[in-house]
């Protein structure tokens, strides 16, 4: 039996892009808060969380007054960059990033805050900037928290339904994501393809979540007692005495 | 020559200390409190004074007057945290190699061998190992020789003894003694312990609720007390 696996294809490139996005910005965004006093934080951090709690046809209500014709980005994009955002894989693509923003940040907020300032301390102390005491210290202390929040925002970004029907539509081959196609095949009453997209999905999840619940236990593994390997010079010497 | 005059405001009271090093082992002793940690931040760059300057062989690293304030990472100071602050990820080989940048030949200094720093402090063996495989002194030596390896002006050491069992401790204080002499920078050790400041201190600033003593009823040694 052979089903139109385009909804498959387009929810990965969706889901991976929305993940990507997300990834930088909330991890981006997370740092910025994390580090700075900025004004009105709460709000920006209230703001930033909404979309866990809204519906997300809401989310999507709201993305289509943005994107549509006469609201200001559509309007923007289109008269700018002859753009159109609306019932394009593009709108599918803002719709799971907007929905998965929140699980990004957050994740990536915890990571950050699980780091202890005396390390970044420290790291300043030996001569490190801002980026390199980022790259090498922040970075890949909060890689875990980051890691759990790209983990939880490509699930989320591939299970997004509502925010995308209304702002993508569902026109397969084109914008049908897999929970669109979903609906849609067990709607009309074909079972047979909506539970084969629902044990593909199921399956991906499955994947990522094991994945994210296994990572800590090989990262332990790296820091084992390992023999060291005699001189480690940096080029030049100084007599001590 | 560290020369300093520092206010800061503190939540219960205003951190007020002015004072010169040239050299030696100056210990800042008082209780939990009393604004020992803070004053090595000012001085470190890691806290902002809220007046007063601070000047380190010449370099003025932060003047409330002509609004300096020099970011830690150009002060050339070693700061070795109460906790050691280590890096957890990286082996104690990339710790210590962490503020080590390219040569600094330009003014025929060399530049300090890994394993001179290592072999010195006694932790060759340890390199390969991460921070997380270490006893207490054994993270206390690398904390050191991270610092070292920067080839600091001026090392500050934060309660670097507290966490230690006693013969590791009495162990590392003679070592620091005989690593200051070799170094021949000044250190600043801040300490709540009596018995560090009598074996280590060449002198002594007393700091009690933000304030410098200059006397001490009970007979220790009282502020900038020059031992013989």
């Amino acid at each position: 039996m052979a089903f139109d696996i385009s909804p498959i294809i387009l929810s990965v490139k969706v889901a991976v892009l929305a993940t990507v996005i997300c990834a930088a910005t909330g991890t981006g965004l997370a740092w910025a808060m994390h580090r700075f006093k900025l004004p009105g934080k709460n709000i920006l951090e209230t703001v930033i969380n909404l979309p866990l709690v809204l519906p997300p046809t809401v989310i999507g209500f709201g993305l289509l007054l943005l994107f549509g014709r006469n609201g200001p980005l559509g309007f923007v994009l289109e008269k700018l960059f002859n753009v159109r955002i609306v019932f394009t894989w593009w709108a599918a693509v803002i719709a799971s990033t907007v929905v998965s923003f929140p699980m990004m940040y957050r994740s990536a907020k915890a990571g950050l805050a699980s780091v202890s300032p005396d390390l970044e301390q420290a790291a300043r102390t030996l001569g490190a900037g801002e980026w390199r005491v980022f790259l090498t210290v922040t970075l890949p202390l909060a890689w875990p928290g980051i890691l759990t929040g790209i983990g939880l925002a490509f699930s989320r970004a591939l299970g997004e339904f509502g925010a995308t029907l209304m702002l993508a539509g569902n026109i397969p081959g084109r914008t049908q994501t897999i929970p669109l196609a979903i609906f849609f095949a067990a709607e009309s009453g074909d079972m047979k393809a909506a539970g084969f997209f629902v044990f593909i999905i199921t399956l991906v999840s499955f994947a990522v979540v094991y994945c994210l619940n296994s990572w800590p236990v090989s990262k332990k593994a790296v820091s084992k007692p390992q023999g060291g390997d005699g001189y480690v010079g940096t080029g030049c010497q100084k007599s001590l005495t | 020559m560290l020369e300093l005059a520092v206010r800061k405001a503190l939540p219960d009271f205003e951190l007020d200390v002015d004072f010169c090093l040239d050299n030696g082992i100056m210990a800042v002793f008082g209780p939990s409190g009393a604004g020992k940690t803070t004053l090595l931040h000012c001085i470190a760059g890691l806290a902002e004074p809220d007046g007063g300057w601070v000047k380190l062989n010449d370099r003025t690293f932060y003047s409330s007057r002509d609004k300096v304030n020099l970011p830690a990472r150009f002060r050339n100071i070693g700061y070795v945290f109460q906790d050691y602050a280590l890096f957890p990820h990286m082996t104690v080989k990339k710790n210590v190699l962490y503020g080590v940048r390219g040569c600094k030949g330009k003014d025929n200094r060399y530049k300090l061998s890994v394993l001179e720093v290592l072999e010195m402090l006694k932790i060759t063996h340890l390199q390969e190992r991460y921070p997380g495989q270490l006893s207490g002194g054994e993270k206390q030596r690398v904390a050191l020789a991270r610092a070292l390896m920067t080839e600091p002006e001026l090392l500050l050491l934060d309660e670097p003894l507290s966490a230690l069992d006693d013969g590791t401790r009495v162990q590392l204080r003679r070592e620091l003694k005989e690593l200051q002499r070799q170094w021949d920078i000044p250190f600043i050790i801040v300490t709540h312990s009596r018995t560090d400041l009598r074996a280590l201190a060449d002198r002594t600033l007393f700091l009690a609720n933000g304030k410098q003593y200059r006397q001490i009823n009970n007979g220790y040694p009282l502020f900038m007390y020059e031992r013989g």
